[in-house]
């Protein structure tokens, strides 16, 4: 068995709920990284969980596609956790969002992936796309964070837009991240519900 | 009412839109043609804030965050109950130039 352990760390200028409001963005996925997920479908999500499939294509090697399960799960209020199957390796990625100040955020991701037997052999390849996949992830998301703190700051309210008076286009007051993230019913959704699908109930587990 | 200059008519003539962020009205614009016509709205998408910009040969603003597309007259066109419209402004063309007009207070 060989653990593959690699952790990268990012300060951005915005704040730790817009990080995790994009990481929980389950829609954005397949517009915004297009040339990376080809097809997402959902089983399972309420909350604090979501369980996906996607056909990804690799970083560099684009004709290579592989299918995997994502299990994404709110482990605590800075924590996202997932855990996957790539190549049928077991893996798990897990972003830590800490605010260093206002509007300002510390992001540190985390990724380990665990071979045995014959998996041995996909280790280096996987240590060299993890970089690249998280530099390219990375990049692609970094204009919605900063454009969503932009909004965010001038009171912008998610399906109704801008405040129609430019003197209530300001707010300094902390920018909420609530689960679920309301979805859209689009009639062309790239993120399909899988026949399966299910949306759990709120505190289902305790009535 | 406040006016702002934005661009010279023959520059939005070879372009599919223009977009810019003006701070007097503290809003993305978003000017385009279609038939001659010209348009001007806020690019920024009233469902989570991701920027639009407009297909010419489809004639729809598009937003690539969440593939949202609205119609040219504002309204989205690909989710039925989505109600809110894509905030609009006056425009007047004076020699040649482009300029948008807002009322002081809104």
């Amino acid at each position: 068995m060989k653990i593959l352990n690699l952790t990268f760390k990012r300060k951005v200028n915005c704040s730790a709920n817009i990080c995790k409001w994009n990481h929980w963005d389950h829609d954005h996925i397949n517009y915004a990284h297009k040339g990376i997920y080809s097809k997402s479908e959902i089983f399972y999500e309420d909350d604090r969980v979501v369980f996906f499939y996607h056909k990804i294509k690799i970083p560099l090697i684009p004709f290579l596609t592989i299918n995997t399960i994502d299990f994404t799960a709110l482990k605590d209020k800075n924590t996202i956790l997932t855990y996957g199957f790539q190549f049928g390796v077991p893996s798990l990625s897990t972003a830590k969002y800490n605010e260093i100040s206002k509007d300002k955020c510390l992001v540190e991701v985390n990724y380990k992936f665990m071979f045995t037997g014959i998996q041995i052999l996909l280790y280096p390849l996987i240590k060299f796309l993890i970089p690249r996949w998280n530099e390219r992830t990375w990049k692609e998301d970094l204009p919605l964070k900063l454009r969503r703190q932009k909004v965010k700051r001038m009171n912008f309210k998610d399906f109704k837009g801008l405040p129609k008076n430019k003197k209530d286009r300001k707010y300094s007051g902390t920018i909420d991240f609530k689960l679920p993230i309301k979805r859209l019913r689009k009639s062309d959704n790239l993120l399909a519900k899988h026949p399966f699908y299910n949306f759990g109930k709120k505190n289902g587990h305790i009535d | 009412m406040f006016k702002k200059k934005i661009c010279n008519l023959s520059q939005l003539q070879f372009k599919d839109y223009i977009k810019l962020w003006i701070e007097d009205f503290k809003d993305e614009i978003i000017i385009f043609l279609d038939n001659k016509k010209i348009y001007v709205k806020s690019s920024i998408c009233p469902h989570f804030g991701g920027p639009l910009s407009y297909d010419k040969d489809k004639k729809y603003l598009f937003c690539y965050w969440h593939g949202l597309k609205f119609g040219i007259n504002g309204k989205c066109i690909n989710q039925k109950n989505f109600k809110t419209c894509l905030n609009k402004y006056d425009y007047e063309v004076k020699n040649n130039f482009l300029y948008i007009k807002k009322n002081e207070n809104s």
